[in-house]
């Protein structure tokens, strides 16, 4: 008796973990397209508009008096274009390594102010075919652990850090090593409750695997996932 | 330029009188043609047989459907296709997505260039006049982990370790002599080598080729 109430309650628990990872994913896939749909927004609507009112003013007779307002012009319209690249990353649906690529660009250039953020990217030319789904969640992955890292790190000391993809023969891997100024900072990175949620997420959204190590001043993330057959 | 015939394709119509107005003022005598949906785009340029079509991405199959980037995506494979020598500028605030046409652009044998819609005046006309003298620029994400072809770097032997020109180069490779300056223009895009006043386009070709290797 006490055995068949075990076994039940395992089915149970496990039906609960099933229904719940199944909420998650079907939640975070309406929020990317909820996001796609802003993106194509602006690039549809507020860019045109910038577009337009950018060649009616480079047109205008008195070139000169209108320069400042072009210049105000471009700097919006960089803003708009960097906010429609953040909400929908490019090249996730048609190059994982292209996407990643085009991602280190804008953390580049948007990490913490005065924080010396150095990406160096191994990343072969040649991918197979991901889902879109899948590399969304990296990306969203990958962001949230270096925002969280850059917001961690003392803004005026030097963090290299260095991302690889990786093509094992049934699986990818996405290894991201930050090198921390010293041991103790490594160390107290480690213990943030923030980074600790990231392992469990990925293995939610993206049935894959995610683990941390620390060696010295050096803190390794590496996320693994299985290719095509198995669905996200 | 007189007698040029170009088409301009873009769902906003205040976009669409902008880019006129630009292209008018550059090439006056030049006759300029709109639409505003890929089906109505697609029937003007078999009609009129442009030099230059300026063509967004986000773009209705019909007037009144929504916008998408996958209709305007359709629309280039299409144009791609069926007028292999057309010159091409791509002018669109999401240009990232033409990666997916990149093996067919790698084998247009016409002009194409992209055109963000945040460049200024003065470059898009670059890109413009670019495209009508038949060069091919892609953003460099298309060129990632340069791609030289087997034909590509039997051009760059042919004309600088032999010294041939293109009219001996294409009797050399058994192909027509247009087929080699299509080769020229690919190669020259995947080695970052665009026209610029003052400056040879073939030796900046071959500087290029010397730095990345590939002759000797």
């Amino acid at each position: 008796m006490l055995s068949l109430l075990l076994v039940s309650g395992l089915v149970w628990l496990a039906v609960v973990h099933w229904q719940t990872q199944q909420a998650l994913r079907w939640w975070f896939e309406q929020r990317q397209r909820w996001l796609c749909r802003e993106a194509e927004q602006v690039r549809n609507g507020l860019l045109q508009e910038t577009f337009v009112m950018r060649r009616r003013l480079e047109l205008s007779l008195d070139e000169d008096g209108v320069q400042h307002w072009i210049e105000q012009m471009k700097y919006l319209d960089g803003h708009l274009v960097q906010l429609s690249d953040n909400l929908a990353p490019p090249y996730g649906e048609v190059s994982l390594p292209l996407a990643i690529r085009d991602w280190a660009k804008r953390f580049e250039a948007i990490a913490t102010p005065g924080a010396q953020q150095v990406i160096a990217l191994t990343l072969p030319d040649f991918w197979h075919s991901e889902p879109l789904i899948r590399s969304q969640i990296l990306l969203t992955a990958l962001d949230q652990l270096l925002h969280l890292v850059a917001t961690q790190n003392n803004a005026d000391a030097e963090m290299p850090i260095s991302i690889e993809l990786r093509n094992r023969q049934h699986w990818g891997e996405l290894v991201v090593q930050i090198h921390y100024a010293s041991v103790e900072a490594a160390q107290q990175a480690g213990r943030s409750p923030e980074l600790k949620y990231l392992p469990r997420t990925f293995q939610v959204l993206a049935s894959g695997r995610c683990s941390y190590r620390q060696q010295q001043q050096t803190v390794s993330w590496c996320f693994r996932w299985q290719y095509a057959h198995d669905k996200v | 330029m007189a007698g040029l015939k170009i088409v301009v394709v873009d769902d906003h119509e205040l976009v669409l009188d902008s880019t006129v107005t630009v292209l008018q003022r550059q090439y006056p005598d030049a006759k300029i043609s709109t639409a505003q949906a890929t089906a109505t785009a697609l029937t003007l340029i078999e009609q009129t047989q442009p030099d230059l079509v300026v063509v967004d991405l986000a773009l209705p199959e019909q007037s009144g459907q929504v916008s998408r980037t996958e209709t305007g995506l359709q629309l280039l494979r299409t144009l791609l296709q069926r007028f292999p020598t057309l010159n091409i500028v791509v002018q669109s605030a999401n240009a990232k997505s033409l990666v997916r046409l990149k093996p067919s652009i790698n084998t247009h044998e016409g002009g194409f260039t992209i055109a963000e819609k945040s460049l200024p005046l003065k470059e898009m006309l670059t890109k413009v006049d670019w495209a009508i003298q038949g060069v091919v620029y892609t953003p460099r994400e298309m060129r990632t982990g340069l791609e030289i072809k087997p034909e590509w770097l039997e051009v760059l032997r042919l004309a600088f370790q032999e010294g041939l020109q293109d009219k001996a180069i294409a009797e050399r490779m058994r192909v027509a002599e247009r087929t080699v300056r299509h080769y020229w223009t690919q190669v020259q895009d995947a080695l970052g080598v665009y026209p610029d006043a003052g400056k040879n386009n073939r030796i900046q070709t071959e500087i290029r080729a010397r730095e990345e290797g590939l002759i000797d």
